[in-house]
C-alpha cells in the first residue's frame, strides 16, 4: 500500500473507449535488476523496441546485461495475496500492506538440464519482463515511460522439475513472488516489432580439445544439453565464429581453417599459423545466439 | 566482404588460404572436405581476387581509410600481415 499523499486531489475515473489491455502470457525474460556497474537495467521510452534492440539484449556479452528469455509458457498464473490487515475489538480492520504477487508457469516438454540454469538465478537480484499473447512486453513503468523488469523477491525464485507419466510430458514448474513494493498500478506494456515466436536464449558451448600439433588441433563443441554420455553436439560453426591467442607470446594467432568432421558432429579441426612448442594457444569464441565463454576454460598447449 | 569463405563443412580465412598451392591445398584437405577440394580451392582463388588480395604477396595493395580504427601502428593499415601491406595513403 502506497503512502498517502494528501496535497493533490483525488484522480479520475474515467477510461477511453478503447485502451491496449494485456492478454495472457506466453513468455517471460528474466534480466538482472542491476547490471554489473549498478547501473538499472531498462528498455528506454525513448527508443523504439525493435528487433535489433532484444537481440543486442539477448546476445549482450556482459551477463549482467542479457536477457534471459523462457518463451512458449504454459498455465501461467499470477495471485496476489490477500492485504494484511490489522484487525480491531470491534472487528474493524486496517489495511496495512498489499498482498504479496506469487507467479507461476510451466515449461513443457524441457529437461531437467534447464532447472539448474534457473536456480542459477536464485543469488541475484533479478527482475522479469513478460510477454502476452498479443506481442507485447509487460514490465514496470516511471513517470517517463520507460520499461524496466518487474522485481523478484530474492529468494523466492525456484523451478522444478516433474517427471513425465504415461499421460504428461516431463515438465518444469518456475515459481516466485514480486517484490512487495512492486504495485500493480506501476504495470505497463509497450509496444514493440519484435516477433516473439523467434527467440531463444544464448545456448551454452562447451569444447574439449584434442590431437594438437605445431599447426593443428581437434576441438569438439558440445550443449549443456543432451545425453550424459552424449551431449548435444554444435553444428555449423566455421573459422569466423572463432579467435586464437597465443597465450606465451601475448599474440593473436591467425585461423587459416575449420574443418567439421563429416563422420563426428561437432567435431573441428582448426588449423592455423606454426607455433612454437610448449606455447599455451587459448580459443574463444563469438556467434550469435551462443555463449562460448566456458571454452577457454582449457587451453592447448603445443607438442 | 568477409575475409572468410565458408564451403559445406570447411571455413577458412582467404588472404592465409589463397596462398597454397593448389597440390598443398588438395593434399591437406582432401578426405575431411565434404565438397571437391579443387573446387574448394577455386572458389578461395576466387574470393581472393574480390578481396583485392595479388598472388605475389609483395605487391598486395590493401587501402584502409585514413584515421580508421583498423588495427595496426599507422593510421593506413589493416590487420593483415605487415610484409605483405603496402600502405597507401588516401
Amino acid at each position: 500500500m502506497a503512502s498517502c499523499t494528501c496535497d493533490y486531489s483525488l484522480q479520475n475515473t474515467g477510461t477511453p473507449n478503447c485502451e491496449p489491455i494485456q492478454k495472457y502470457t506466453i513468455g517471460a525474460i528474466l534480466v538482472p535488476i542491476l547490471d554489473s556497474t549498478g547501473t538499472a537495467n531498462f528498455l528506454s521510452a525513448t527508443v523504439a523496441i525493435t528487433p535489433a534492440i532484444i537481440f543486442a539484449r539477448l546476445n549482450q556479452t556482459d551477463a549482467s546485461k542479457r536477457f534471459y528469455p523462457l518463451m512458449n509458457l504454459k498455465n501461467a498464473t499470477s495471485e496476489k495475496g490477500e492485504n494484511i490487515v490489522e484487525t480491531f475489538d470491534d472487528q474493524s480492520a486496517y489495511i496495512i500492506a498489499e498482498g504479496i504477487r506469487s507467479d507461476m508457469f510451466i515449461l513443457a516438454a524441457k529437461s531437467p538440464t534447464l532447472v539448474g540454469k534457473i536456480n542459477s538465478f536464485q543469488c541475484e537480484d533479478m527482475g522479469v519482463y513478460y510477454v502476452d499473447k498479443a506481442g507485447n512486453l509487460v514490465g514496470m513503468t516511471d513517470s517517463a515511460g520507460n520499461l524496466f523488469p518487474i522485481k523478484i523477491q530474492k529468494g523466492t525464485l525456484s523451478s522444478i522439475y516433474t517427471f513425465p507419466t504415461s499421460t504428461t510430458v516431463a515438465k518444469i514448474t518456475v515459481k516466485y513472488q514480486f517484490e512487495a513494493d512492486e504495485l500493480d498500478e506501476n504495470l505497463a506494456m509497450a509496444t514493440n516489432t519484435v516477433n516473439w515466436s523467434t527467440i531463444n536464449g544464448l545456448l551454452d558451448v562447451n569444447a574439449v580439445y584434442s590431437a594438437p600439433s605445431t599447426t593443428t588441433f581437434v576441438a569438439a563443441f558440445t550443449y549443456d544439453y543432451g545425453y550424459a554420455n552424449a551431449k548435444n553436439p554444435v553444428t555449423g560453426l566455421v573459422a569466423a565464429d572463432f579467435a586464437l591467442y597465443n597465450v606465451t607470446d601475448s599474440a593473436s594467432v591467425t585461423i587459416i581453417s575449420a574443418v567439421e568432421s563429416t563422420t563426428t558432429k561437432g567435431t573441428y579441426t582448426f588449423t592455423f599459423a606454426a607455433q612454437t612448442s610448449l606455447d599455451v594457444l587459448r580459443l574463444s569464441g563469438s556467434r550469435s545466439g551462443f555463449d562460448f565463454s566456458s571454452i577457454d576454460d582449457t587451453t592447448i598447449l603445443v607438442p | 566482404m568477409t575475409a572468410f569463405i565458408t564451403i559445406g563443412n570447411f571455413s577458412g580465412y582467404v588472404p592465409e588460404l589463397f596462398k597454397m598451392s593448389k597440390e598443398d591445398f588438395i593434399r591437406t584437405y582432401k578426405g575431411s572436405i565434404n565438397r571437391d577440394a579443387s573446387i574448394v580451392y577455386e572458389a578461395i582463388q576466387t574470393h581472393a581476387k574480390e578481396l583485392g588480395l595479388n598472388e605475389n604477396p609483395e605487391e598486395i595493395i590493401i587501402v584502409a581509410e585514413k584515421n580508421s580504427s583498423a588495427e595496426g601502428t599507422g593510421n593506413n593499415e589493416v590487420s593483415v600481415p605487415k610484409r605483405r601491406v603496402k600502405k597507401v595513403n588516401n
